[in-house]
């Protein structure tokens, strides 16, 4: 009978936990995405109605709440940790004392289990309740974003029900059978029925959620596909370290572009002529240069040398060691060779930019009149409810462009072109509002890619079309003067409010 | 008080010997080696397809020739190997020449393989010309030629054993080893040379 | 049949009262026994000390680079004194920050997890588990750890480059990591990265092959692959997942150098870099790099983990006093993991550009490979569940392991969603993610088995208090450092950042950086506790009996002092699995796999307690039928 009490007793006790925990994990994050109502406008705001986010203060001594708190967990770990430290000691000195080994190290471990094991789910909840409030859920900007919530809030629930069960039986279990003498364990080696259970369950679990994953996905990666409308594309170029946004000015159509082309004043490679025509007599100059240095290594050694008696004289060890690094490789020769290989380098570039422009056919397609009046911004300004597709291209190593507030990311590979389709569908005033004034949308780059990567963002804007039209026009366009050249499409706008429309997007 | 119970020796034999048995797997790493290269290859060569960029050419036909000398080279090892099985003791060392002979054949026709890729433009960098599919080629030739290199090193061991009478009868792990390898090399070799021709 | 009857006090007796020196080994010189020891235990230890080694590395870094996400604002002078001229003015230098990130990654799961772990114990273990003299091949044993101490020699030394070690991630993917000037990292300190794991891959495979020959070849009369332990299973099915991927890391490594140093563009393309122009490469594909690179990587995560869920397997077994519960479908989930982990390496890269619907098949193979874990995690609590435990170290830190796998591997069911990953990737999700299934739990994997089997390598016990203490600190730093990052990465806080100050939005994570670092301290202090206990106890520790923890599996009959060959006579036979503690036809509570018994039966079933058979007056079906209408209406009296 005492076992059976027994048994209810921990039942009970399990039961509760867990509906303290699902209530807890419900209270604290915002499931309010699984609900049907997930698009319609009004719906409840990711923590909206009980947190009201606060601009971090200039001071940070003001940041006070969770600052005390995180201190207070450290506070609380420490003793934990020197109660326990206590524990151990204070059994040693009883030993000491008494003669024999007294305390039970099993009956110790036993309950700094069960005590790690409330205080552990009772942090667990508390971080779901204050940094639960911080996760971007169910405050999307994008169309797509809704859907990515509500499969995050269903996965989050029942991961949460399982983390809270295993957890629990885990150190519960630890907890009521650990050792007493004399105890035997009961010997159950398989159940071939609980085995099946348990293998099958998460298995529908797992059906579930990778279905719902597999329509998630589709929708995203196919969307320039599957949306009707008219699309707008927008190049995002990612160099070390920065981020551009091409558009495709009045013709409406993006220009060609090649690295081969790339120079400083054509920073994104644009195929227009007159650009190219410089490049080409700028690398051949560089070249020459090049040369002529090579035939004055000696002169430059002799040159250095000097430089590094004049540093030796007054001492100065940066200087000297500085010099002597070039010494170094001008003697090693590994200087020549270096202006040997940037020579062969301009040469072959210069030897393919004509082989581009000596072809009838490739230089008739590559050197068309639509990279002329492309507009190459700092800012990305986006129509509220547009289909907006981002063409990611780089200019040297893999970057990733990550939105993290319209749930889209993509990497940024060189020589390969990547895209992404995605409709936002809050404006950057609609943000503010909920996040503060302070508040921007960001591109950021989330792939490792130098010293700088932490500083690679760009601003996005979402805002009304006209804005964005009016934005564009305050923007200079790549390289189109000031006269008008006669657009490639033939449709002429018939009011001025069609010309805007036709203007900004492809 | 338990007891611990000490019984003679089993007497239970193996499908391998040891040594054999790490030379297979030793086999099964170094296709993979292969297997990635060659994937790799494929997937690229299938996206240049797509992208147009591609540079497609001839193979020399010096791996051709190496393609005859490995497999011959082969059959002499097979032929070494059953002499030793056999106890023909005093045939071995000259077939294991032969062999090795072939061998060291082989590297050198891959070398004027190269040269003849070399002279036709074909270089293993693209600093200044080449393609990738010539990149690949120089590769994949190349750390076969390697593994070759070990082979080579193997029947010199098994030449030196031979003259020394280590190997007969009873004693057939090393050539055993020895021509599993070799063979392992031929028949990589002949999927390579297929895959690099018929692979579209 | 002749039988020698030898007990156990007698065999303990007899080993430990021998000298320090032990006379086993008087012919052997100070070189041959301590250096280039072809003995499968002493190579065994030095694997563990190097791995130690090299984890005190790993954890020093991390220290360095919390700091700086920490407080991005105040210098430090130790940084100046620590990194020269990586921390002028107490400054962490950008570059260096990601050089740490990158040598922290890459010690961690190569050096510490990879070889500190399944190096050691498979090492330790299959000889003595499976009841051989030694390794099939004990010379390539020995050259196998000679590659990894070279290698990480190599990879330590990039430390001493002008233009400092690689900094690309551990990934070290290209182009960043093939060109010289994208970034300082890429120059000398990448060539001897790449150097390092050609080395490792060689010792990794060396040992991989030696491992599976073993445990195939050379098992002890009775020991069937049903009667292994599951150590025994995960080490070999590690080495087998070892042997078929290192070397497609080898292929792709080896086609990062030509591209780096022979001019080829195999994953390079349509480059312009700063200050160097446009390079002449053009065909190449970075992409093609991430696919063989994650063909290893993938598996990769299972070979560090799979060991650590084998010694915990036995650990729990052992300490709970229970066979494991579910042993074929804990080998089963073993085999599916193996197998599966070789096809789900594309969820690291759905994003990438990657064909989307390569990316649907991954999805779906990578959520299956869930299933087998969560077998493995349930067959865990099960054998727990009325138990008699012993909380002894090792055990404890097994606990700490299922615990840390399941936290862990339920972030993985949100990261191999493809859907769910566009916005996860490369985020502070992942880094928790990551650290706490494959980084904490096989860690505590590795104590676990470090405290279960110190007596064994060393004769000598290690502290309990001291142990427990350990255990403790670092189960508590573990959670409080990597349970926050969930949070910042569902914020949107990408990885891999210096300092987040420049960046408003994230200002509110600020607190929660300060409080991860003062937690990841407390967890470098734990580990004071544990180097202190380790080797105190080599020298000084309580002098072990031959079977501490009244273990069944093999390595326990032998004698405490070491010698060569393990078994100072005949090789003992085994007689069943190796987890038959607590069998009700037993009075002891553990069965030895060599001891012959009674008479008992391999596996116990217990007879049928419930007699369901009916006792009472029998009489003939018709008349049982009709007499039951007049019981109905009451015609008759019961």
């Amino acid at each position: 009978m005492n076992s059976t009490y027994k048994q209810c007793f921990k039942i009970a006790f399990f039961a509760v936990i867990l509906l303290v925990t699902v209530f807890s994990i419900n209270q604290s994050v915002d499931f309010s995405g699984l609900k049907i109502d997930q698009l319609t406008a009004e719906k409840p705001l990711f923590g909206a109605d009980e947190y009201q986010y606060e601009a971090p203060p200039a001071n940070p001594d003001e940041n006070a709440l969770s600052s005390k708190v995180n201190w207070a967990l450290l506070i609380f770990s420490i003793l934990l940790v020197l109660v326990i430290a206590n524990t151990l000691d204070i059994s040693k000195y009883i030993a000491k004392i008494t003669g024999k080994e007294t305390t039970d190290q099993n009956q110790v471990n036993r309950w700094i289990m069960l005590i790690f094991m409330i205080v552990g789910l009772a942090a667990v909840i508390w971080e779901y309740r204050v940094h639960g409030k911080l996760i971007l859920l169910n405050n999307s900007a994008s169309v797509h974003g809704a859907d990515y919530d509500s499969m995050f809030s269903i996965t989050l629930l029942l991961t949460s029900i399982v983390f809270f069960a295993t957890q629990f039986l885990l150190f519960w279990f630890a907890f009521s059978y650990s050792y007493k003498d004399g105890k035997k364990a009961l010997y159950y080696s398989h159940n071939n029925k609980l085995e099946v259970f348990w293998t099958i369950i998460p298995s529908i679990v797992l059906t579930i959620l990778v279905l719902r994953g597999h329509q998630t996905w589709k929708s995203v990666v196919y969307a320039e596909e599957s949306y009707t409308g008219k699309i707008h594309k927008i190049e995002v170029f990612a160099y070390q370290f920065g981020w551009k946004a091409r558009y495709a000015g009045d013709d409406g159509i993006l220009g060609n572009t090649d690295y081969k082309f790339i120079s400083g004043k054509n920073e994104l490679g644009l195929a227009y002529g007159p650009e190219v025509d410089l490049l080409l007599t700028e690398l051949q100059e560089k070249i020459a240069q090049d040369e002529q240095n090579i035939k004055n290594a000696d002169m430059t050694l002799a040159s250095l040398m000097n430089d590094y008696n004049a540093a030796n004289d007054v001492k100065d060890y940066v200087a000297m060691e500085s010099v002597q690094k070039q010494i170094d490789d001008v003697k090693s020769g590994s200087y020549v060779d270096e202006l040997k290989a940037s020579i062969k380098r301009k040469t072959k570039q210069i030897e393919r930019i004509k082989a581009i422009k000596e072809n009838p056919a490739i230089f008739a397609s590559t050197f068309t009149s639509a990279a002329e009046d492309d507009i190459i911004t700092q800012e990305i300004h986006l129509a509220k409810d547009s289909i907006v597709t981002f063409n990611f291209r780089s200019k040297d190593i893999i970057h990733s462009a990550w939105l993290p507030h319209f749930r889209a990311q993509m990497n940024v590979v060189p020589g390969m072109p990547t895209k992404f389709t995605f409709v936002p569908n809050k404006s950057t005033a609609e943000a503010k509002k909920e996040f503060g004034e302070e508040f921007e949308y960001y591109l950021y780059c989330n792939k490792i890619c130098g010293s700088s990567h932490y500083n690679m963002k760009l601003k996005v804007v979402v805002e009304s079309q006209k804005e964005v039209n009016e934005w564009l026009k305050t923007q200079q366009p790549a390289f189109k003067k000031q006269e008008v050249v006669p657009a490639i499409n033939t449709e002429a706008p018939a009011n001025p409010t069609d010309t805007t429309q036709k203007i900004v997007f492809n | 008080m338990s007891t611990i119970t000490v019984q003679p020796m089993s007497t239970k034999k193996n499908i391998f010997n040891e040594k054999t048995f790490i030379t297979w797997l030793f086999i099964v790493a170094s296709s993979m080696l292969f297997i990635a290269f060659t994937s790799a290859y494929w997937v690229h060569k299938s996206d240049g397809i797509k992208n147009n960029a591609w540079f497609d050419f001839e193979l020399p036909m010096q791996f051709w020739v190496s393609t005859v000398i490995v497999i011959i080279s082969g059959i002499f090892m097979q032929w070494a190997y059953n002499a030793a099985k056999k106890d023909n003791v005093f045939k071995l060392p000259s077939l294991i020449t032969l062999t090795l002979i072939l061998a060291v054949s082989f590297c050198f026709s891959q070398y004027f393989a190269w040269v003849a890729m070399k002279n036709s433009g074909l270089f293993f960098s693209n600093r200044e010309a080449g393609e990738i599919s010539a990149s690949f080629v120089y590769v994949i030739s190349g750390v076969h030629l390697f593994h070759i290199l070990g082979g080579i090193i193997l029947i010199i061991i098994a030449l030196v054993k031979s003259t020394r009478l280590q190997i007969h009868k009873k004693n057939l792990v090393f050539i055993n080893i020895c021509k599993t390898y070799w063979h392992f090399l031929g028949i990589v070799w002949i999927f390579l040379i297929l895959f690099l021709y018929f692979a579209k | 049949m002749s039988t020698v009857e030898l007990t156990e006090s007698h065999a303990v007796d007899t080993h430990v009262h021998h000298d320090e020196h032990g006379h086993h080994d008087h012919h052997q010189s100070f070189i041959s026994k301590y250096i280039f020891s072809t003995d499968h235990k002493m190579i065994s230890k030095q694997y563990l000390i190097t791995g130690i080694i090299m984890g005190c590395f790993g954890m020093g870094m991390s220290l360095l680079f919390r700091m700086q996400l920490a407080w991005p604002d105040e210098t430090f002078p130790m940084f100046e004194s620590l990194l020269g001229k990586w921390g002028k003015g107490g400054k962490l230098d950008p570059n260096y920050y990601m050089a740490l990130v990158t040598i922290h990654g890459t010690i961690m799961v190569f050096y510490v997890l990879t070889a500190g772990l399944s190096g050691t114990f498979s090492n330790l273990l299959i000889p003595l588990q499976v009841g051989a003299r030694d390794m099939a091949s004990p010379f390539m044993n020995m050259l196998s750890y000679w590659f990894f101490f070279l290698s990480s020699v190599v990879l330590m030394s990039s430390f001493l480059v002008e233009t400092g070690p690689a900094s690309s991630g551990w990934t070290v993917y290209p182009p960043l990591s093939a060109l010289e000037k994208a970034m300082p990292g890429s120059g000398l300190g990448t060539t001897l990265w790449l150097s390092a794991i050609i080395l490792f891959i060689v010792s990794a495979l060396l040992g991989g092959i030696n491992y599976i020959v073993t445990v195939l070849n050379m098992r002890t009369k009775g020991m069937s692959m049903n009667r292994l332990p599951l150590t025994i299973w995960a080490f070999m099915l590690t080495a087998i997942l070892g042997l078929l991927s290192f070397p497609v890391l080898l292929g792709a490594g080896l086609l990062l150098i030509f591209d780096r140093s022979f001019g080829t563009s195999f994953y390079l393309s349509d480059i312009h870099l700063n200050g160097v122009g446009a390079l002449t490469n053009s065909g190449g594909s970075p992409v093609l790099y991430q696919h063989l690179f994650w063909f290893l990587g993938h598996p990769e995560v299972y070979i560090i983990l799979m060991p650590a869920l084998g010694i915990s397997s036995e650990v729990i077994s052992t300490n709970a006093r229970k066979p494991i519960f579910g042993y074929t479908a804990m080998i089963i989930s073993l085999i599916g993991i193996s197998f599966l982990s070789f096809i789900v390496w594309g969820h690291h890269m759905f994003i990438t550009g990657m064909n989307p619907f390569l990316g649907t098949m991954f999805m779906y193979v990578t959520l299956i490979i869930a299933v087998p874990s969560a077998v493995k995690t349930f067959n865990y609590l099960a054998t727990l569940w009325k138990g008699n435990i012993r909380f002894t170290t090792g055990m404890l830190f097994a606990i700490g392991l299922v615990s840390f796998f399941i936290s862990g591997g339920l972030t993985g069911i949100y990261l191999g969603n493809a859907a769910l990953d566009i916005q996860l990737h490369d985020s502070y999700f992942v880094v928790a993610h990551f650290h706490l299934v494959m980084g904490s739990a096989a860690i505590f994997g590795m104590f676990a088995g470090i405290y279960h089997w110190f007596p064994k390598m060393f004769g000598r016990m290690m502290n309990k208090t001291l142990g427990t203490l350990h255990f403790w600190l670092t189960f508590i730093s573990g959670y409080l450092v990597f349970f926050p990052m969930h949070f910042m990465g569902l914020a949107g806080v990408p990885r891999r950042y210096y300092q987040f100050s420049l960046i408003p939005e994230f200002d509110i994570w600020m607190d929660v950086n300060v409080f991860i670092t003062v937690a990841a301290f407390l967890g470098g202090i734990a580990q004071l506790f544990f180097l202190y206990n380790f080797f105190y106890s080599i020298f000084k520790g309580k002098k072990a009996t031959q079977n501490p923890w009244e273990s069944n599996t093999l390595e326990w009959t032998t004698p405490v002092e070491h010698i060569h060959g393990n078994w100072p006579g005949e090789i003992p036979t085994v007689y069943r699995g190796p987890h038959e503690y607590s069998r009700p036809d037993r009075e002891s509570d553990f069965f030895p796999q060599n001891d012959p018994g009674n008479g008992e039966p391999e596996h116990y079933h217990a007879p049928a307690v419930v007699d369901n058979s009916y006792s009472g007056p029998k009489e003939k079906p018709s008349k049982v039928f009709f007499s039951s209408f007049a019981y109905l209406f009451m015609l008759k009296k019961a």
